[in-house]
């Protein structure tokens, strides 16, 4: 086992994204290492927090980096940033490892064909890109409660039927929490940007 | 614009990967009609991936880096195949977003199934749910029934609508266990869902009674 201390430096603001990027033009070697270094300890730690043991969460971090090399000529960093695109991709592989299903992804170029919203909303989606990457401090328009719902559903990979449970709350409490969060998150991104 | 888009729970659900591929499935269709499901699953993702970022490192193996690149020379598994957008078209009848299109068997056709209508089933590895394309005949309806788990409906063409309530392409419609209902297709075209139900559907009325027992699986 290695020494951690020197990987807990938090992230840098988006180079993250660079990396990924000369992963996907040149299959640069020592951006992947450094992205390595930076988010597979993370994501092991992240596969942990659900209960998951040591082992089963190193096997999702390596799987996941694997994918991360794989699919980097995917990433377009105008729709997610850099931890974001890496925990859809852990996210998937807990799915595909813990429970042997599928977690059926969502096709970008289906939108076009697809779409029958008014012209606004794809405004207010392109707002919130440029925004989510302030997201956390956007968070902190949230409540103590809203936080909550949203650390057990990530962090611990539960629905919100199981936290209704764990927190003997009703469940349209808990259905509520996670709307008007969603309402404050969206409010509070389209505000930043005016 | 989408009248009943998924409750942001079931985006929740969706974007922290807890949701069952089931639902699941339906959710990732969904979302190539709403634009504004979309941009609240990609914040709650946004929400996921700086948690992700803050969270302290967790030691890994000192040979996991190698490990892992001696696996990315190893050669990737071939994505399988999947339909084409207007070959599946020329079999459903509608075209279907890219997720379902993934699920769609290489032998799919439509077959007739009880009540008058006709079904494609998408197999799923998580049995707890039973996936299908539906296609209700235009203004017919569905035995009333109830259901013994939660049932989900997405519009994919036509539309339907069930008492009070109308559902057109792109809407989310969920029935729990506690709602008995009839959903009837629009007079004039025949509507074609995606039906994702967690356990056999209990049909209610003498002739359901009466099926019922054909129908368990």
């Amino acid at each position: 086992m290695s020494d951690t201390s020197q990987l807990t430096l938090p992230v840098a603001a988006d180079d993250s994204a660079d990396l990924i990027e000369a992963v996907a033009r040149r299959q640069d070697r020592a951006a992947f290492a450094e992205l390595f270094r930076r988010f597979a300890p993370r994501v092991k730690a992240f596969v942990m927090r659900s209960g998951t043991d040591a082992d089963t969460a190193q096997e999702v971090a390596q799987e996941t980096m694997v994918l991360v090399w794989r699919r980097a000529e995917t990433f377009d960093r105008s729709r997610a940033g850099a931890a974001t695109w890496i925990f859809t991709i852990a996210r998937n592989k807990r799915v595909d490892l813990l429970r042997r299903a599928t977690h059926a992804g969502f096709d970008a170029e289906d939108y076009v064909q697809f779409s029958t919203e008014a012209p606004e909303s794809a405004d207010h989606a392109a707002i919130s890109r440029q925004m989510r990457e302030r997201i956390g401090a956007v968070m902190q328009h949230l409540t103590a409660d809203q936080v909550e719902v949203l650390r057990m559903a990530f962090f611990q990979d539960k629905s919100h039927s199981t936290i209704a449970e764990e927190m003997k709350l009703p469940l349209g409490t808990v259905k509520s929490r996670i709307r008007l969060a969603l309402l404050r998150l969206r409010e509070a991104l389209q505000g930043d940007s005016l | 614009m989408i009248r009943h888009p998924a409750p942001s729970e079931l985006l929740l659900d969706y974007a922290s990967g807890a949701l069952a591929e089931g639902p699941a499935l339906l959710v990732a269709a969904h979302l190539a009609y709403s634009e504004e499901a979309r941009a609240d699953v990609a914040t709650l993702e946004a929400v996921a991936g700086a948690m992700l970022e803050s969270m302290p490192a967790e030691s890994l193996d000192d040979d996991a880096l190698a490990r892992t690149l001696a696996r990315i020379e190893a050669a990737p598994t071939p994505a399988p195949e999947t339909w084409s957008n207007d070959d599946a078209q020329k079999i459903v009848g509608t075209d279907i977003p890219a997720p379902l299109r993934r699920y769609l068997p290489q032998d799919a056709r439509w077959r007739s199934a009880l009540g008058g209508i006709e079904e494609i089933e998408l197999p799923l590895s998580d049995k707890t749910y039973r996936a299908t394309l539906m296609r209700i005949g235009a203004g017919r309806g569905l035995p009333m029934h109830r259901h013994a788990g939660s049932e989900y409906t997405l519009v994919l063409a036509g539309g339907f609508a069930d008492g009070h309530e109308r559902f057109d392409r792109g809407d989310v419609c969920i029935a729990d266990p506690a709602v008995e209902h009839k959903p009837v297709a629009d007079a004039d075209q025949p509507c074609i869902c995606l039906l994702v139900t967690e356990a056999p559907v209990v049909l209610t009325g003498l002739f359901g009674r009466l099926l019922n027992p054909f129908l368990k699986r």
